[in-house]
């Protein structure tokens, strides 16, 4: 009888660790998680991006683009990879190409992930 | 309860002896011969009675509830610098755990005993064989950095002596790092589950795919 309703309770934990194995969220994300700037040698702006990926069943995130929009530039810089597993964290450099962007001059950074996209702002460096 | 008892043979020899010597005959009294008080002490009861388990918290209780259960977490976080440099290595990290049992189901008690238990668990009632719905709260440092919940379904099975010489447990628990993350555990256990060790899994999250916890829990 004891045999029996310890199969029995056994049964039921793997039936319950099943269930929870579904909770485990396939969906990927991408996350800021902190950006800096500063001004390399010939007065071009450089801005660091840093990223933490996430993906609920260990994999590989996908294709992310980061962006970075320089006022006083044109074109904004942009960089794409697919080289981001589930708990990696990088740091994505984007230097501008124009040496005229005035200290205090906003830049946004987008990071897009699939139909995602998450921003932040920083001031161009002296 | 003190009835008079019916008089004895020895004092009925006695009357029976003042009426043969005439006493009554002479006039004088009869002796007065005290009849023995008998007290008849109450059969034993011999119904079997029992006090029922039914642990409730006390402050000693919630003290040992402070106690932490010190773990190492091992895990892999990628690190992409900015130039493409990759750091890759194995991390791990220190941290601590407090669990809590909101709900018992024991299967190990004896029949006559109640099965359930809520937060406060006596040993017996969980290492002889019970499932439980469990709750830890654990802060990791290093890599991880954060504090975690983690909400899930223990069963412990007795091995030798009822559980209390040795006891091992089968679990799963769910919590949120980046999203939900599933996690495994299994554990083994000497002195009647006060001491014990667990190996947590989360096959599909490298920064926490391995811990190792030393658990220290009474009641």
């Amino acid at each position: 009888m004891r045999v029996v309703s310890s199969v029995l309770v056994v049964s039921s934990l793997c039936a319950g660790v099943l269930a929870l194995a579904a909770c485990d969220e396939p969906g990927a994300s991408l996350q800021i998680t902190g950006a800096r700037a500063h001004r390399a040698p010939d007065a071009r702006v450089v801005v660091d991006v840093d990223l933490v990926a996430a993906e609920g069943l260990g994999g590989n995130i996908g294709t992310y683009c980061t962006r970075a929009t320089f006022a006083g530039q044109v074109e904004p810089v942009e960089q794409c990879n697919a080289d981001l597993e589930d708990g990696d964290t990088k740091t994505v450099r984007l230097v501008s190409t124009s040496d005229r962007i005035f200290a205090g001059a906003p830049i946004s950074i987008r990071v897009r992930l699939g139909n995602v996209d998450v921003g932040r702002g920083l001031a161009a460096p002296r | 309860m003190n009835r008079r008892a019916p008089p004895s043979i020895a004092g009925l020899a006695l009357v029976a002896l003042g009426v043969l010597t005439g006493e009554e005959a002479r006039g004088e009294p009869a002796s007065s011969v005290p009849e023995p008080e008998v007290h008849h002490a109450p059969l034993p009861d011999t119904s079997l009675g029992f006090q029922p388990a039914a642990p409730r918290p006390t402050l000693a209780w919630a003290a040992l509830q402070l106690v932490p259960s010190p773990e190492v977490a091992v895990g892999r976080q990628r690190h992409v610098g900015p130039s493409g440099e990759v750091d890759a290595g194995p991390r791990a990290a220190f941290g601590l755990r407090w669990q809590l049992t909101p709900v018992l189901w024991s299967f190990g008690v004896h029949p006559s005993q109640p099965r359930w238990r809520t937060f406060v668990v006596d040993p017996l009632a969980r290492q002889s064989g019970s499932i439980e719905l469990s709750t830890s709260f654990e802060y990791i440092g290093g890599h991880v950095d954060r504090l975690l919940a983690r909400p899930g379904l223990r069963v412990y099975l007795p091995v030798a002596h009822k559980g209390e010489y040795l006891s091992v447990s089968l679990g799963t628990s769910v919590y949120a790092y980046e999203g939900f993350r599933v996690a495994y555990d299994v554990g083994a256990y000497i002195l009647a589950g006060t001491l014990g060790v667990q190996m947590t899994v989360a096959p599909a999250h490298a920064p926490l795919a391995a811990i190792a916890t030393v658990r220290l829990r009474y009641f």
